[in-house]
């Protein structure tokens, strides 16, 4: 078993906010059928830490987000958020909505509805009154730099402007913890900059705890720590403390 | 935003197939209109049929196919007459189709001083009183373009219009008294009539002197109340039974009709109920979204479908040549029952596409992607 992937108490000098969820992924593999994708992981991630997965295509990344978003059970070991166990979760939906934002690298935005309506999907999910919803999503656009768009369709958007409605939709119910699979995959630099940015700055504001997967080569300047997953299995990158924020 | 107003907007966004799907449903539901509307009125005007004259009972012969082929010996009726809790008794011999100028037009043939013939308001002329003669109802009469002097030809024999009557029940109106023994001659059952009409004596109740009559004449069919009225008639029955049928089925292709389509759109939007189990819309929640949805669609459908069937109904008995048997009666029964219907037919059609939609993989299809 390979040693748990901790940190310490405060990363990079900086002290880690009270809210956020804490991960422990304790001795996880996973396999599709005959085939294993991630070989006995361990790993903590503490609360309000922001946290890039890198490594190559079909390495585990995305297999190891949707184990801890619930979408899947690990074959072996458990996925413990704040001490529950996802993996085990009789209601896994129910954890989404109220735990988790989940932000993928195509937005998912639903062509028939405003932005607005978009950003409000999670808090319907969630039965919050209309007009409560309706605040919370104007004051999530006005976050992102898209206040005043909040009629406008996902067509009328640039790639970038529909990447941070879903950013804005993923933290509609305040969850304590944000995973992002690729969400700058198909955006251009400056776009993926922006979104970066805002992903840094209001987790941090917001005490989320965030682990993205990521290509992305400037990611380093933007987490307090990342992750290399390469055939299925963990390492830690050597700090490089030019890199840090 | 709600179910409904989500529905909503992914309706708006799929018109084409919106409206196709509650036109298939608008037509079923007009079809079911239409032919409770009809059997409604077919059974108000059986049961003015048997309240004939204001008559509390409507005799006829049991196991008859049709009101109008029922046949009764005459003498019944001194026997009826002659019963303690028998007011008064009358024959009725109906003609169907005897008149060629107006072949829906029904021709009773009754004693000219019975109940019936009495309450007559005659707005032209007198009453029969010779076997050549005939009064008219004053809607047929306006038909005819005939007045009191004119001649009228029932199955080949010409008679003398005497007087032009108004009673106030459609089927009267719209057709003709002659005298019994005129109209049983033309039928060929001489000392026979189609059916009795009876009052009972004061105080006594139908129900009991339904008991005492069917006891005592096996044969007879009674009728006290106007919703049994198509007992009376084999044909009836079968009208009845074939609605029903035709409701059924409609619910059932309609229910198809929309499974079919909320199906369809269950597979191509998967990503987007992936998106929002993901998100974290549970099993129920997604099943809601997707009933709704074709409940609006059928409710659309219904409400298109109401107002075909309520002119369609009219046009259908017209077209039929039978206005003055049937007239559709709309009623709100009648429309709650097609709304009622119209919502059965998206729920109905919208659970298994609700369940596929429930069941979706969030993992599996956004992979997909």
């Amino acid at each position: 078993m390979s040693p748990i992937q901790g940190v310490s108490e405060s990363i990079r000098g900086r002290e880690l906010p009270l809210g956020g969820a804490s991960v422990a992924v304790e001795s996880v593999s996973h396999a599709y059928g005959a085939v294993e994708v991630l070989h006995d992981l361990n790993l903590v991630v503490q609360r309000g830490e922001l946290v890039a997965l890198v490594g190559p295509s079909g390495s585990g990344k995305s297999t190891l987000l949707h184990l801890m978003g619930s979408l899947d059970r690990p074959t072996r070991g458990q996925i413990r958020v704040d001490g529950v166990n996802v993996g085990e979760l009789r209601h896994p939906a129910a954890f989404r909505r109220h735990s988790v934002g989940l932000v993928f690298q195509l937005h998912y935005l639903l062509p028939s509805l405003t932005v607005s309506q978009n950003v409000e999907l999670p808090m319907q999910a969630a039965g919050v009154p209309r007009r409560e919803r309706r605040n919370r999503a104007r004051a999530l656009l006005e976050d992102v730099g898209l206040l005043g768009r909040d009629d406008s369709l996902p067509s009328e958007l640039s790639g970038g402007e529909r990447q941070r409605v879903a950013l804005a939709r993923a933290l509609a119910n305040h969850p304590k913890l944000v995973l992002a699979d690729e969400p700058t995959g198909s955006l251009d630099t400056s776009a993926s900059r922006q979104v970066w940015r805002l992903l840094d700055r209001l987790c941090r504001r917001d005490e989320m705890t965030v682990i993205a997967a990521s290509h992305d080569r400037d990611v380093e300047k933007y987490v307090d720590r990342v992750l290399e997953l390469v055939d299925g299995r963990l390492s830690e990158r050597a700090d490089d403390p030019a890199k840090r924020r | 935003m709600t179910a409904p107003s989500y529905a909503l907007s992914n309706l708006r966004h799929r018109p084409g197939r919106v409206l196709l799907t509650a036109l298939g449903t608008a037509l079923g539901i007009a079809t079911i209109v239409a032919l409770l509307a009809i059997s409604a009125g077919a059974t108000q005007t059986a049961g003015q049929f048997v309240h004939l004259g204001r008559s509390e009972l409507g005799l006829f012969q049991k196991d008859a196919a049709d009101p109008t082929t029922s046949v009764l010996s005459q003498s019944l009726i001194t026997t009826l007459r002659r019963q303690p809790w028998v007011s008064d008794a009358m024959g009725l011999q109906l003609l169907v189709e005897d008149i060629s100028r107006s072949p829906s037009a029904i021709v009773f043939g009754a004693e000219p001083g019975s109940f019936e013939t009495q309450r007559m308001v005659l707005s032209q002329g007198r009453m029969f009183s010779g076997g050549d003669q005939i009064v008219l109802g004053d809607e047929l009469a306006q038909g005819l373009h005939v007045h009191v002097g004119g001649t009228v030809v029932v199955a080949h024999r010409p008679l003398r219009v005497v007087g032009v009557y108004h009673i106030g029940v459609s089927e009267q109106d719209s057709g003709a008294f002659i005298p019994l023994s005129t109209a049983q001659a033309i039928s060929g059952h001489e000392d026979e009539v189609t059916s009795i009409a009876v009052k009972l004596a004061p105080g006594v109740r139908a129900t009991v002197a339904e008991r005492l009559i069917e006891a005592r004449f096996p044969g007879l069919l009674v009728i006290s109340d106007p919703d049994e009225a198509l007992r009376a008639g084999a044909n009836g029955q079968l009208i009845s039974n074939v609605a029903l049928v035709i409701v059924v089925l409609a619910l059932l292709i309609g229910g198809i009709s929309v499974m079919n389509t909320m199906l369809l759109s269950v597979v191509e939007r998967r990503t987007e109920f992936a998106l929002l189990a993901a998100v974290g819309f549970s099993g129920p929640q997604l099943a809601k979204l997707v009933l709704t949805e074709g409940v609006i669609v059928t409710a659309i459908g219904a409400a298109v479908g109401i107002i075909l069937g309520t002119v369609g109904a009219g046009l259908l008995v017209r077209a039929l040549g039978a206005q003055a048997f049937v007239s559709p009666d709309v009623t709100a029964w009648v429309l709650g029952r097609a709304l009622l219907i119209g919502f059965l037919i998206g729920v109905v059609g919208g659970l298994y596409p609700a369940w596929r939609a429930a069941h979706v993989s969030p993992l599996r299809t956004l992979a997909q992607q």
